[in-house]
């Protein structure tokens, strides 16, 4: 009878951290946000004690920068406890949002079955199951905010020396599980690991955090993976976000299943306007795009920044004041589910640039005026940046390509107002 | 085939029903210059706004216009178009019946202009020459009119400026404002610090709360203590001091007990020596058996006394028998009258027997002869009767002879007697001396000596002795009572010892504490007591404060709240700077863009203008031009400037003209597709000036068609001088 292994890998909790990205709550949407990563953190917790795993590894950012609020650090040690108390183990590692640092005033509120990986050295454990050594875990947790560069994270956590450092008791365990956080290859900023170097280490199964999508080395015997956050909090991160269960099974290949624990999802919806006549159709098609996005997704809840484009009559009414708040307001009076926290208006009137063109008047002018400032957007990134010191703003950065796209809606915007009736 | 606005021209007017005309088709039209005649009221007005019309919808019944709306029905019209350059029939149709139904046929021929701008630009007449007068933005209207655009460059300058203004305004509402929104932004992260700050003291707290939680636990054990020993002192004190007294009173019983018993013992002893130890240890069985031989020894004494006091007596009664006796011989009166007695007696008997005898044998001799049993029983009976007196009668007689000589007998006997009693008395005597010897020394060996030989006192002693035993054993008793008294007296006293320094154990003190030493103690312990309970209940008053303060940390959202404000805030102001951007970029461009364009577009349409002002003016005014400001400035031949508003009325129209003419020139592709219609415009215009318009109109005509409505002849050969291949059509 072959030994299993069954437990949850999750990281990248961040509670605390607030939702980026966001323009205009309701009230009611801003009590739901407050509550969305503390209920995904309680899925969490639920599905453990329903698979009723062996125990539960979180692979740092538990909390965020960002202070978490007095309920909602309760609530973590909370959970915690609900885990102990059920005899399902916990080993956590600190991340670079929550260094070791910031977790001195909190070691008393771990509850007994709870570890805490060491942040100075290579730190193992032995988890038992019936008094029989069942998992020899290593891992190493962030000190401090920032990692230095040179040091490798992983250095010295294998099983050899896991073996070593627990004694013979180890050796007769059959799985071996190692807990980091570290940017692996894809943040060279954050702790970076070769995933070769972690193949090597002699463990069955690498539980990472730090990377908020879901990664595995491999689709058919997974070794090398990250979990994901197990809430997306800004536009960047949409799509399922949740936890993995892990099977380790003695002499097959492992197996990773994923479980949603993210109850909100954020899209950003483009919604092409062109073919709508009224205001109403235009409604109504937003409302089509949000079911067809949230289809997608895996939540019920779904918060979004929806762009209007197309070139469109409507776009003179949509311009009037208050036209894109009242609509804004209808969308999400419609169905509760969905909030759309902007609505932001791209549509250009149905101009005939062409023509404007070869009339050869002011609007000509201004197109052709518009293509020379194209072909020197060094010069239009100047003309930003005084503008920003003259009205005494700190200029923000604009990430290239930037300001092009912004030149062509200035054309479009200068165009739309010498067309609009006055 | 759909007919391309830049190649098609108007070539009728097909008037369905409109004002007086009905069913009419005017026309063809050339592609250049054409002018209608028509004397007044021949219609040409009509036909100036039935083009209107047809384009832009009949006109509603407003005021006192004229809608030429027929008598019946409604207005009907179209507007037939060809090609240009090609020889052929209309090619394309604009008609219109009902407004509802709107412009039916190739509505791409009329482009993007608009009624305002067929109106303003394409459509004129004196009064719309005239108003242009009315306003001094005439750049605007002017490019309004021919730019395709409804809003001149600079009125858009001005809301780009006063929309970028927004984001740096400092106003309450000005809710764009990115000057705003940053110190809002900064406003909201000195709150998340402030309740970032708190939250750390909440956790604090927490850590606090958690490690007062064993100290409260310790200090409510102390207290339990701190009353346990008080409790203790207090029992032990009361304790101690019932115990005192109940000692006090013990240890004097105890002497009492102890005393009694000496006394007792002392008693017993005297007792014991007064009564004898022989007869004090005496059982009942002994006693009783002492008794029984008293009795019998008494008994036995008393027989011997008894038998001496019968001999004694015997001896004194025969005595006095022998005396009586002696004396009675001198006595004979008794003798003598023992015999009369008996003689007395002997006759009464003699009588008596005959008598019977006498009744008897009659009696019995009647009852023989009856034969009546009874009779002869009877006298029967009375002869036995008779006979047995007899018998006694007999008797007494042959007695007395016995008398005297038992009188000597009895005289001798009784000497006999006394002797014997006497005798008998002394044995008797002797032997009650033996008796009594014997039971003396009996009695002495019982140890009954001080009876003195004599078994009365004996029992008497023995009585005594028994009391004395009685006593003794009351006495006996009563010594085991004290001695049982004082042994539990003594354990009870054991007892209370032993409670005292339990209780004295109990409460930490010595057993020989004194009262005072105890309420000393219990009045240190209650001060230390009261001590504890202040630290004890400041502990639970911050545990208390803690356990409230974090209760209501855990449900408020505050900081939550903050942080989602600020997030919104970046969000704002990042959407803030990207708009503040753009419209900068926009200013930009457009201000570049109204510079190119005033440094080419305009001066060409300006020097076309100027041209043409100069063309009909003849030479008397050379420039039309904008100032800095962008108000329109018309130069003369002196090279003095002036405001369009100077101008006499006639050189306003033709300025205006002379702009319009410009600017379709300039913007060919605006409304390619429409003629320029003209009511009768040059009525203000003198002959020369007159001729000037011709010559600038016939120039527009080689560009755009052009029609031009007049009543009067002068106009009509002006326009058929300026251009020769104008086509007229006379109504």
């Amino acid at each position: 009878m072959a030994a299993q292994l069954r437990f949850i890998h999750a990281a990248d909790l961040h509670i605390g951290a607030p939702f980026r990205g966001l323009r205009e709550l309701s009230p009611a949407w801003a009590e739901r946000l407050v509550e969305a990563i503390p209920q995904a953190y309680d899925r969490l917790v639920d599905a453990a004690l329903e698979h009723q795993v062996d125990f539960v590894v979180f692979a740092g950012d538990i909390f965020d920068n960002a202070r978490a609020s007095y309920g909602d650090y309760l609530r973590f040690f909370r959970g915690l406890e609900r885990l102990s108390e059920a005899g399902v183990a916990s080993y956590l590692c600190t991340g670079n949002h929550d260094p070791l640092a910031s977790w001195q005033q909190s070691f008393f509120a771990l509850p007994e079955g709870a570890y805490m990986f060491s942040a100075d050295h290579a730190d193992f454990v032995l988890h038992e199951r019936d008094g029989q050594p069942l998992c020899v875990l290593g891992g190493r947790g962030y000190p401090h905010k920032v990692w230095a560069y040179d040091q490798d994270i992983a250095e010295g956590i294998t099983r050899a020396a896991a073996d070593e450092a627990l004694g013979p008791a180890a050796q007769a365990a059959p799985f071996g599980v190692g807990v980091l956080h570290t940017g692996l290859h894809f943040d060279a900023n954050k702790a970076p690991v070769e995933v070769a170097e972690l193949l090597r280490a002699g463990f069955d199964y690498w539980a990472l955090g730090h990377i908020h999508l879901r990664y595995a080395d491999s689709d058919a015997n997974p070794r090398v993976a990250f979990s994901g956050c197990i809430q997306g909090r800004d536009i960047n991160e949409t799509g399922p976000r949740g936890v993995s269960l892990v099977t380790l099974t003695e002499g097959q290949a492992n197996a990773v299943d994923f479980i949603p624990t993210a109850s909100v999802t954020w899209q950003q919806l483009s919604v092409d306007v062109t073919d709508c006549g009224t205001l109403a159709a235009v409604s109504e098609k937003v409302m089509r795009e949000q079911f067809s996005a949230n289809g997608k997704a895996h939540c019920e809840e779904m918060i979004s920044r929806v762009t209007l484009r197309g070139a469109t009559a409507l776009h003179d009414a949509l311009g009037q004041p208050g036209v894109l708040d009242d609509l804004r307001a209808s969308l999400n009076d419609a169905y509760a589910d969905f909030f759309v926290d902007a609505l932001v208006d791209r549509t250009v009137p149905p101009l005939d640039k062409p023509a404007l063109k070869a009339e050869g008047l002011f609007p000509a002018v201004l197109m052709s005026v518009a293509d020379a400032q194209r072909q020197a957007i060094a010069d239009q990134e100047t003309v930003l940046q005084d503008a920003f010191m003259q009205a005494k703003l700190v200029p923000p950065s604009f990430a290239p390509g930037a300001v092009d796209g912004l030149l062509d809606q200035a054309e479009d915007l200068v165009l739309d107002l010498l067309v609009r009736e006055a | 085939m759909a007919l391309d606005a830049r190649d098609a021209f108007l070539k009728y007017l097909k008037v369905g029903q409109f004002g007086a005309l009905s069913n009419r088709l005017i026309g063809p039209f050339s592609e250049g210059l054409n002018v209608v005649f028509g004397r007044n009221e021949a219609g040409k007005t009509t036909l100036f706004s039935f083009v209107d019309g047809v384009l832009f919808g009949w006109r509603d019944a407003r005021g006192s216009q004229n809608t030429y709306k027929p008598e019946s029905g409604t207005q009907a019209g179209a507007l037939l178009f060809a090609a240009r350059g090609v020889a052929t029939a209309t090619e394309a149709e604009l008609s219109r019946a009902r407004n509802a139904d709107g412009l039916q046929g190739d509505t791409a021929l009329v482009g993007d202009i608009d009624a305002d701008t067929f109106r303003t630009m394409f459509a004129l007449n004196s009064d719309e020459l005239r108003s242009l007068r009315n306003t001094t933005d005439v750049t605007a209207k002017l490019l309004t009119a021919g730019s395709g655009t409804s809003t001149t460059p600079a009125v858009v300058l001005g809301e780009v400026q006063d929309r970028l203004s927004a984001f740096t305004s400092r106003a309450q509402g000005a809710s764009q404002s990115i000057v705003n929104l940053v110190a809002e932004r900064d406003e909201v992260r000195q709150a998340m610090d402030e309740a970032a700050a708190q939250m750390e003291q909440h956790r604090a707290h927490h850590r606090e709360l958690h490690d007062m939680e064993p100290e409260q636990q310790a200090m409510s054990a102390r207290m339990d203590e701190a009353n346990r020993s008080i409790e203790h002192v207090q029992a032990a004190r009361a304790g101690f001091e019932r115990l005192a007294d109940e000692e006090r009173q013990l240890t004097a019983e105890l002497e009492r007990m102890r005393q009694e018993e000496a006394e007792v013992v002392a008693d017993r002893a005297r007792r014991e020596q007064e009564v004898g130890l022989k007869l004090a240890n005496l059982s009942n069985a002994e006693d009783a058996a002492a008794r029984e031989r008293i009795d019998a020894l008494a008994a036995r004494e008393a027989k011997r006394e008894h038998a001496v006091d019968t001999a004694r007596s015997n001896h004194n009664n025969s005595r006095a028998a022998h005396e009586a006796l002696r004396e009675a011989m001198a006595a004979d009166d008794a003798a003598a009258r023992v015999r009369v007695q008996r003689k007395t007696k002997v006759s009464v008997s003699t009588v008596l027997t005959v008598a019977f005898l006498a009744m008897g044998v009659p009696v019995f001799m009647y009852g023989r002869s009856l034969p009546s049993l009874s009779y002869m029983i009877l006298g029967g009976a009375l002869v036995l009767a008779a006979l047995a007196l007899a018998g006694a009668t007999l008797g007494m007689l042959l007695r007395p002879s016995k008398h005297d000589n038992a009188y000597e007998a009895r005289l001798q006997d009784a000497q006999w007697v006394l002797l014997q009693d006497e005798k008998k008395l002394q044995a008797c005597e002797a032997d009650l001396v033996r008796t009594q010897a014997e039971i003396a020394a009996e009695l002495d060996a019982m140890g009954l000596a001080a009876a003195g030989g004599q078994p009365r006192r004996a029992r008497v002693i023995l009585d005594e002795a028994k009391d004395a035993r009685g006593q003794m054993a009351l006495d006996d008793q009563r010594c085991q009572a004290a001695t049982l008294r004082a042994n539990q007296v003594a354990d009870r006293l054991e007892a209370i010892a032993a409670e005292r320094a339990h209780l004295a154990e109990r409460a930490g003190v010595a057993p020989s504490a004194t009262l005072a030493e105890l309420d000393d103690l219990l009045a240190r312990k209650t001060r230390d007591r009261a001590s504890l309970h202040e630290t004890a209940d400041t502990i639970n008053r911050r545990i208390g404060e803690l356990s409230q303060e974090l209760a209501q940390a855990q449900g408020a959202h505050d900081f939550d709240r903050l942080k989602i404000r600020h997030q919104e805030l970046l969000t704002r102001i990042k959407d803030a700077e990207v708009d503040f951007a753009r419209l900068t970029l926009a200013r930009h461009m457009l201000e570049t863009a109204i510079a190119a364009w005033e440094s080419k577009s305009q001066p060409e349409v300006y020097q076309q203008a100027s041209r043409l002002l100069a063309l009909m003016t003849g030479g008397k005014w050379v420039q039309v031009q904008l100032t800095e400001a962008g108000a329109l400035q018309v130069i003369d031949d002196t090279r003095t400037a002036r405001d369009p508003r100077h101008l006499s009325m006639g050189t306003c129209q033709q300025l205006y003209l002379a702009l319009r003419i410009a600017l379709l020139s300039c913007a060919d592709n605006v409304g390619r597709a429409l003629p320029i219609l003209a009511d009768d415009m040059l009525v203000n215009f003198d002959a020369e000036r007159r001729r000037g318009a011709a010559r600038a109109l016939a120039e527009l005509a080689r560009m755009r068609q052009v029609v031009l409505f007049t009543c009067h002849e002068e106009v009509v050969s002006e326009l058929q001088a300026a251009d020769a291949g104008a086509t007229l059509i006379e109504l």
